[in-house]
């Protein structure tokens, strides 16, 4: 899944008011320094569990549409980077997968997947199993229609705990073409297993309208949002995350039955909860 | 939770897909030696048709049309169904898999 919930241990906010020895040790602040150190370490605390919270999605996510063509086989790379405040970039996702179009109404994608998030670093994220199914045809009924079953399992190790346990996610995809705009929407239903942090049905959604300018170009607008926390499915509107933005996308053909998709999208987050940026490139290449 | 929300999903399917299940002006169009017959086909405009893709050739084929917003896989032997429009007049040009051993099939849908 795309659309990972995230944890992080929060820094320690003493460390921000400490003074450095000559020789680089961390020396406690004295006595007299006390309420000052309190006060500052608040400040830093609040900060830090305002960016983890704005920080908790993926920054990589990305729309899943419901077409399928069977025999293609595409190499995926994902990378996304999100921001709030003056905490540029603080996290970035990454992932690279391999999918197969097995069926004319089935396909497969495996993906292994990283993050980096300072101060933690870069790690071993997760592996997803990711399935599309295509129902019917495209233009059968007036909205084309297919269904996601995506399988997340976490990596976990000393250096980076997981606390949500393993995943699944499902729901419907959408879209309907009129003309050349084409308007996609997604609702996403996950439950975690085995985990302690998110015991909630979870809710998300994708949507998408863009501009079928030409092949190579096309512009549109897409958006994000998750309406859950870890124990409401559906939570205040403050405490949700949702996120919008422009998108240019298109494909290069290439010789040889191959081809080049991208697509580069930078979102705005709207609530608290959001990232404040969300800057994300997509390119898949397909053979 | 889990079920309830399964349960809505698929009702929501078929609630959506129940009232579209009806019948297209149908069109064929064969693949034969790598070529599309016919090559250039008309269909009415304002209307939803469906074109059956029948591959007589040994070996797969593709339809692929960004204007029509539609690409197919057509295993050998096999007989696939598209669906598209209601199309404004225009020609909408498709092609076939690129060969090694020569161009690919092209065709053209035109709408009048």
């Amino acid at each position: 899944m795309k659309c990972k919930l995230v944890h992080r241990r929060p820094a320690n906010p003493l460390v921000r008011c400490g003074r450095r020895t000559a020789d680089g040790n961390l020396r406690a602040p004295s006595a007299l320094n006390v309420g000052c150190a309190t006060r500052r370490a608040c400040v830093a605390l609040v900060l830090a569990l305002g960016t983890e919270n704005a920080l908790a999605v993926s920054a990589d996510e990305y729309l899943f549409t419901p077409t399928v063509t069977q025999g293609e086989r595409e190499i995926d790379w994902l990378f996304g980077t999100g921001s709030s405040g003056i905490n540029t970039n603080a996290q970035l996702n990454t992932g690279l997968g391999f999918g197969l179009g097995v069926t004319q109404h089935w396909f497969t994608e495996l993906d292994i997947k990283y993050r980096r998030q300072s101060p933690v670093g870069t790690s071993l994220d997760a592996f997803e199993w990711e399935n599309t199914l295509q129902i019917g045809e495209p233009g059968q009924w007036p909205v084309d229609i297919g269904m996601v079953f995506n399988v997340e399992k976490p990596y976990a190790s000393s250096s980076s705990p997981k606390t949500e346990g393993w995943s699944i996610r499902f729901g419907p995809l959408l879209q309907k073409d009129i003309g050349k705009v084409q308007v996609n929407f997604n609702l996403l239903i996950g439950r975690f297993f085995q985990g302690s942090e998110f015991s909630a049905t979870q809710l998300r959604y994708q949507s998408q309208i863009k501009y079928r300018y030409s092949q190579p170009l096309e512009v549109g607008i897409q958006a994000f949002g998750r309406l859950s926390s870890g124990g409401q499915t559906w939570t205040p509107y403050s405490e949700q995350v949702h996120r919008v933005g422009p998108v240019v996308l298109g494909r290069l053909v290439l010789p040889g039955e191959r081809s080049l998709l991208y697509n580069i999208a930078f979102l705005i987050g709207t609530t608290a909860h959001s990232p404040d940026r969300t800057l994300r490139f997509q390119a898949e290449y397909e053979f | 939770m889990l079920v309830k929300s399964g349960g809505m999903v698929l009702a929501l399917l078929t609630l959506t897909i129940a009232p579209a299940i009806s019948a297209e002006p149908e069109f064929v169009i064969q693949i034969k030696n790598h070529q599309f017959i016919p090559a250039e086909l008309r269909i009415p405009t304002g209307v939803k048709v469906q074109i059956v893709l029948d591959n007589q050739d040994d070996t797969p084929e593709e339809f692929e049309s960004y204007s029509l917003d539609r690409e197919k896989h057509v295993p050998p032997k096999s007989r696939v169904t598209l669906f598209i429009g209601p199309l404004n007049a225009g020609r909408y040009v498709y092609q076939g898999e690129d060969r090694v051993d020569g161009p690919a099939a092209l065709g053209v849908i035109e709408a009048r």
